[in-house]
Parts: C-alpha cells; structure tokens; sequence
C-alpha cells in the first residue's frame, strides 16, 4: 500500500465515521488498526441525571438572580446611608469648630503664636549688633573651655 | 431529548425555550434542561470521570448558558452551543485539576513514586460494575482505564473531535458546528488522531504525520 493509498484509506475511514448517511461504517472501512482501534475505545457508561436535577438547575438560577439582584438594592440604602453619616460628619465638625473659635482663650497661650521661631530667628541674624552682642565663647561648641579648670582637679 | 435536526433555515425551538427561561417561565427552564442534561451529565462524566463532579459540571453549564443567553445570537442547533459551553467548562476543570495537583503535596509524592496510574486523570472514578462476572468486569476497567490512556496521548484539539465523533455520536458536521471550525479540519483532526492512537504499521514509512491545529 503506498503512501497515497493509505492517506485514501483514512480519508475514506474518516468521512465513514462522519457522516451519518455513509454506506459504510467505520468497522468496514480503512485500515484494519484503525477499525480495532477504534472498537476498543471505551469508557463507562454516563451516570443517568439525578432526580430533581432540572429543579435544583432552577432553584440555583432562582439564587444566583436573587444575588445578582441584591448588590443594586443594597447599594441604594448603603448610598442614603453614607450621604446621611457624611452630612452628620460634617455638620458637627462645622458646630465644633465654630464654637471653640469663638471662644476666647483664657490663659492667653494664643499670644505666643503672634510671631513665629523662625521670623525670631531671622531677624536676629539680620541684626549685626545681636552677633557682636554674644558673650564669649558662645560660638564655641559646648563642652569645657581648654584654660578652665575642671571641678574636680585641685 | 431534543436530538432532532433542525431543517436548513429553520431555527431550533430550544432557543425559544431559552428566551423565554431567561425571561422567568419556570417550565421552559424546566424542559429546556430536561432536554440536554441526560447528554450533558454523560459528556461531563466522560471528561472529567467522576459522576459528581460531573453533574455539578452540567448544572454549572446550565447556569452559564443562561447566564449568556442575551448575547447569543440563536443561530444553528441549540445543543451544540450548548456543547461548546460543557466543553470549555470541563476543560477548565481539568487544567485547574492539573494545576492543583501540580501544588499538592499529594500530587508531588505521587510522581516521586510513581503510583498513579499512566494516563489516568486525577480523581477518575469508575462507577461499580454490575455484571454479574467479576472476571468481566475487571476486563472492562481495564478497557476504560486503556482508552482514558490513549486519550491523554492526544493533544487537545484532536481529542475534542475524536471525543465527540466516538462517544457523543456527533456527525462531522455538528462537530464542526460545536467547535466553529470546517468540516475538513474535523475530518483533518480526526485522522490525526487516529495515527496516533492506532498502530504505526497503519501509516507507510514516509507518510509524515502533519502537526498543528488546523481550522
């Protein structure tokens, strides 16, 4: 059988198989492995549908419609719900806020606020005199002075 | 079962049914599943080789038509699109199996051993055999445990074929019309799959064997 022959033969076999109208099978048609081959092919036999099979596909389409529809209703009172917190929220943060700025302070801690560190800092170094006014050996690093005795020394 | 073809032109009445399911009508869902689970429960057992899975397989596949149903246009036979959907669905299933048994521990011992059976799928299971010869019903585990092995020898796309030529009972043209390919490409794929199955002495030396998908 030449290689044509047989590429004939499985084309044959196949449209055998196929086609339901076919004259012949595919136990009579093509190559002889091929038709034992195909025989042994088998595999258990299906399992029939348990009773109550199409009534519990419904009941789990019935659920999962339910769920489907459940987020969008959820979502209309959790919508209300969290405008309403927010609103509240604010409201009171507004009266807070309102009321302890109103409110004068009575130690007068405000007052140190009046001028910052850093505008003290500022014009300090924009004042020349301030820095010939340091005392001597502010600039240096803190610690004991070489010429200082320590305490402890006699 | 709703096995009976549709004249050319001539729309299947279970999209009907599907319309009107989808639209609340308890009984059209009711013989619309009535119609198919007998055939999709048996192509789910047959991939996936475990009776529960497989109907939970079917039910989830009812589920997903009809979850789909608004976006398909109801062309052709109804049971064929219906097909299409258990076949990516059982697929699924077995690479999320191979997958996990790759994870598992048990999985892992299994390959250092080498216990599991060749060609087997994870959790195959044969239902009991009632016949009444023991000797008889060895022989036919030993049948189906040789054919699942030969499956697994073949790629995807030619098991798919060759599945639904030999045990769904589908004609190359229902075939065609499930996996949306040719008619020549089942007939192609099917072949192919043959020459794998079947002895070598079946192909002439120099007839190569053509790789790749076709359609």
């Amino acid at each position: 059988m030449t290689g044509r022959e047989q590429e004939d033969a499985a084309a044959l076999w196949a449209r055998c198989v196929l086609d339901k109208n076919a004259t012949q099978g595919p136990q009579e048609a093509g190559p002889a492995s091929w038709q034992a081959a195909w025989a042994a092919l088998e595999l258990p036999p299906a399992p029939a549908a348990p009773a109550g099979f199409a009534r519990r596909a419904a009941a789990a389409w019935a659920a999962e419609q339910a769920a489907a529809a459940a987020p969008i209703l959820g979502a209309t009172w959790m919508r209300a719900a969290a405008a309403a917190a927010l609103l509240a929220g604010i409201a009171l943060g507004s009266t807070l806020s309102y009321s302890s700025s109103s409110e004068p302070s009575a130690d007068g801690a405000d007052s140190w606020q009046s001028t910052s560190l850093s505008e003290e800092y500022l014009s300090a170094l924009s004042a020349p005199e301030a820095i010939l006014a340091l005392p001597a050996g502010a600039n240096d690093s803190p610690g004991v002075a070489a010429d200082e005795p320590l305490a402890n020394e006699p | 079962m709703a096995t009976e073809t549709p004249l050319a032109g001539e729309v299947d009445a279970d999209w009907n049914l599907l319309a009107r399911a989808v639209g609340g009508e308890e009984a059209a869902f009711a013989t619309l599943v009535e119609n198919h689970q007998e055939r999709l429960i048996g192509l789910c057992s047959r991939w996936l080789g475990d009776r529960e899975e497989s109907r939970d397989a079917a039910q989830d596949v009812f589920l997903k038509a009809f979850r789909h149903a608004d976006r398909v246009e109801p062309r052709g036979r109804f049971y064929t699109w219906l097909y299409r959907i258990a076949i990516n669905h059982c697929l699924n299933q077995l690479r999320r199996r191979k997958i996990a048994r790759f994870f598992s521990l048990q999985g892992m011992a299994a390959e250092r051993s080498g216990g599991e059976r060749e060609g087997e799928p994870a959790g195959a299971f044969d239902p009991v055999d009632r016949r009444p010869d023991a000797e008889q019903a060895l022989l036919a585990r030993e049948r189906w445990r040789r054919t699942r092995a030969c499956l697994d020898l073949l790629p995807e796309n030619q098991r798919v074929v060759l599945m639904l030529a030999k045990f769904e009972g589908l004609s190359g043209r229902e075939i065609a019309e499930t996996l949306g390919i040719t008619e020549g490409a089942v007939e192609s794929r099917l072949v192919r799959a043959m020459r794998r199955l079947a002895p070598q002495e079946a192909r002439a030396p120099g007839v190569p064997i053509k790789e790749g998908g076709v359609g």
